[in-house]
Parts: structure tokens; C-alpha cells; sequence
């Protein structure tokens, strides 16, 4: 895994932007930006190159799930892979999250060494695909 | 709508026998205009106890909800304040959030060790201590906003209760499938015990996931 790869974290909530940030701090990663919800991240998104999304669900305006179609339908972005942290814990919701293309997925309260799993298999499998 | 409007005196039934004639012979000679215009008329008086009964509505609505000019404490107002009170809680939970993670951070930093030790200095241990304190005291917030959120709850249950005493409580519940799917879309929200669904567990989302080939 790079550490200097380019993560954009989305949440409406900036207490968990900035608790998201200091755990991939943690873990080494330092080019983090952050977009409050789906519109702003999918704007950041088109203007520079990101490398990773961590994003949640439950915004307002663009959810999170509706960004994850976005990016999964735009050419030029439907290859990054989108890690979901999320509350939203309904078996349903998962599956969808799935169909529509999401890398890995986390549900809220979640720890570090979950988040450092994620990561590590979600570049796995993009290093396997390459 | 099934109410038929009392029809009061002879004179009001002579006129409803006028309109009904007057309309019949616009129609046979095709006035069409004419003949609109004495059925509109018809359908306001058949209307007459529905617009009675909605404007009966809505005074027991004004009184349940309260109007600015009551001092009724449950009401209108009362919905109002309940958001301005909410978002004065996550704005309180985001100051404390925020302060108690720029303590963390203090911490973190006081804990670097320096290349030649493997101890730290005692005054570090000591700011230490005052930090875990000051860490501790943040999350006094929990006690403030627990405050503002049951008023909020008493607001909101009194305002229900109001709705209830007229009958339309009931009304306010039910999720219609658009709703559902809508949500499902949207998002649900924390799961909040015996109130919502079981919730998925992190291994749940995992074995999801990996039955997909994910």
C-alpha cells in the first residue's frame, strides 16, 4: 500500500472527518481531504486525482450511497475503490452497497485495527486486478 | 364524503329546485357555460359540511398547536423550539468532540519519547495528568445535552399528546413503502434498540461482502 496516496474522507459530521483522519495518521497515511457530503467529495473528486474514498452514508443532499453510483458510473473515477464507514446496519443496505460497487464496509462504532483490515484488503484485491 | 347537507328551510329547498331547473335547461340547450356554472353552484352547497368540518379541523389544530398569541407551552412554537434546541446539541457535542481530541492530541505529543530515553520526564507525567483530567471534564457535555434532549422529548410527547386528544396521532405513524425504500436509499440512522431493526455486526457486513465475491 502507498502511503502517499491521495484519500478523500467524506462526512457531515466533521467530529468523525477528523477522527477518520487521525486514524489513517495512525496508520501513516498524511494527503487526506475531506468533503462534508456527496456533492462537494464527487466535485473534489472530478478537480484532482484521489487514490482511496472513505466515505459514510447518512448525509445530507448526495448520500453516500448515491456518490458510490457516481463515481461507479463516471469512467474516470469508477475505478477507485470506495471503503463505506457507516451506521447503517440493515442487511439490505449492505447488499446494495455491494451491488453497486463498494470496495469494503464498515459499520459505525468501528476500532482501528478494523479500519486497518479494510484498507489492507482493499488494495489487495486492487493490486490483484492490476 | 358521504354527508349530505341538512336542507334547512322550504325557501332553501325552493332554490336548490331553481338551480337544478336552471341547470337541466342550460344543459337541453346547450349552454355549456351556463350549465357549469349551476353545478359548480350545486357542489359548493353539497360541500358545505365537508369545508364546515375542515374549518372545525383546523381551529382545534390552531388550538392544539397552539397560535403565537397563546401561551399554551405545547404547540407550534413548541415544534420550533424543539429543532432550535436540537441544534444547539450538536452543536455543544461537536465543541466537546472537537476539544477533547485536540487534548488527545496534546497527550500524543507529551508521550514522544526522546531518542536518548526510554522514560518520561516526571513534569510530562504530570501535564499528563492535568490533560486525562481536562479530558475527563469534556465529556461533561453529555450531562447539558442530556438536559436539552429530554425537554426536547417532553415538547415533542406533549405536542403528540394534543394530536392524539383530536384523533390524528394515529395518522402521523404509519411508514408507507415509498417511505421505506425512500430510507433504505436515504439512510435509517444509528439503530437505536427496541425501536428499530437488529442491527447487521461488522462480521455480518464482512460475510456479505464475501458472498459477493467482495
Amino acid at each position: 500500500m502507498n502511503k502517499n496516496m491521495n484519500i478523500l474522507v467524506v462526512d457531515d459530521f466533521s467530529t468523525m472527518r477528523r477522527i477518520v483522519r487521525n486514524l489513517l495518521g495512525d496508520l501513516g497515511f498524511s494527503n487526506i481531504a475531506e468533503a462534508d457530503d456527496g456533492s462537494t467529495a464527487l466535485t473534489a473528486l472530478k478537480q484532482r486525482n484521489f487514490d482511496l474514498v472513505v466515505t459514510d452514508w447518512n448525509m445530507p443532499g448526495m448520500t453516500g450511497l448515491e456518490l458510490l453510483k457516481s463515481i461507479r458510473a463516471d469512467p474516470a473515477l469508477a475505478k477507485i475503490p470506495v471503503l463505506m464507514v457507516t451506521a447503517e446496519a440493515k442487511r439490505e443496505q449492505i447488499i446494495e452497497a455491494a451491488q453497486c460497487g463498494v470496495s469494503g464496509y464498515i459499520i459505525k462504532p468501528f476500532t482501528a485495527a478494523t479500519l486497518s483490515d479494510k484498507l489492507t484488503k482493499v488494495f489487495e484485491r486492487v493490486e490483484a486486478a492490476a | 364524503m358521504n354527508t349530505m347537507p341538512h336542507i334547512a328551510s322550504h325557501d332553501e329547498r325552493a332554490q336548490i329546485v331553481e338551480q337544478l331547473t336552471h341547470a337541466l335547461a342550460a344543459l337541453e340547450r346547450g349552454d355549456d357555460a351556463d350549465w357549469r356554472n349551476s353545478v359548480d353552484c350545486l357542489v359548493q352547497w353539497r360541500a358545505r359540511p365537508f369545508l364546515a368540518g375542515l374549518a372545525k379541523l383546523a381551529g382545534e389544530l390552531e388550538r392544539a398547536l397552539g397560535s403565537p398569541q397563546n401561551s399554551n407551552p405545547v404547540g407550534r412554537q413548541s415544534l420550533l423550539e424543539a429543532c432550535t434546541r436540537l441544534e444547539h446539541v450538536i452543536e455543544v457535542t461537536e465543541r466537546a468532540s472537537m476539544r477533547t481530541l485536540d487534548l488527545l492530541d496534546e497527550c500524543r505529543d507529551l508521550t514522544q519519547l526522546q531518542p536518548d530515553t526510554d522514560a518520561l520526564p516526571a513534569e510530562r507525567i504530570g501535564t499528563l495528568r492535568s490533560l486525562l483530567s481536562e479530558i475527563s471534564l469534556a465529556q461533561g457535555y453529555q450531562d447539558t445535552t442530556g438536559q436539552i434532549i429530554l425537554k426536547v422529548i417532553a415538547l415533542v410527547r406533549g405536542v403528540h399528546a394534543s394530536l392524539d386528544g383530536m384523533g390524528l396521532a394515529d395518522c402521523l405513524d404509519p411508514q408507507s413503502d415509498i417511505d421505506r425504500r425512500e430510507a433504505d436509499i436515504r439512510g435509517h440512522g444509528p439503530v437505536v434498540p427496541a425501536l428499530d431493526h437488529v442491527a447487521a455486526t461488522q462480521d455480518d457486513a464482512n460475510d456479505i461482502l464475501k458472498m459477493m465475491g467482495l
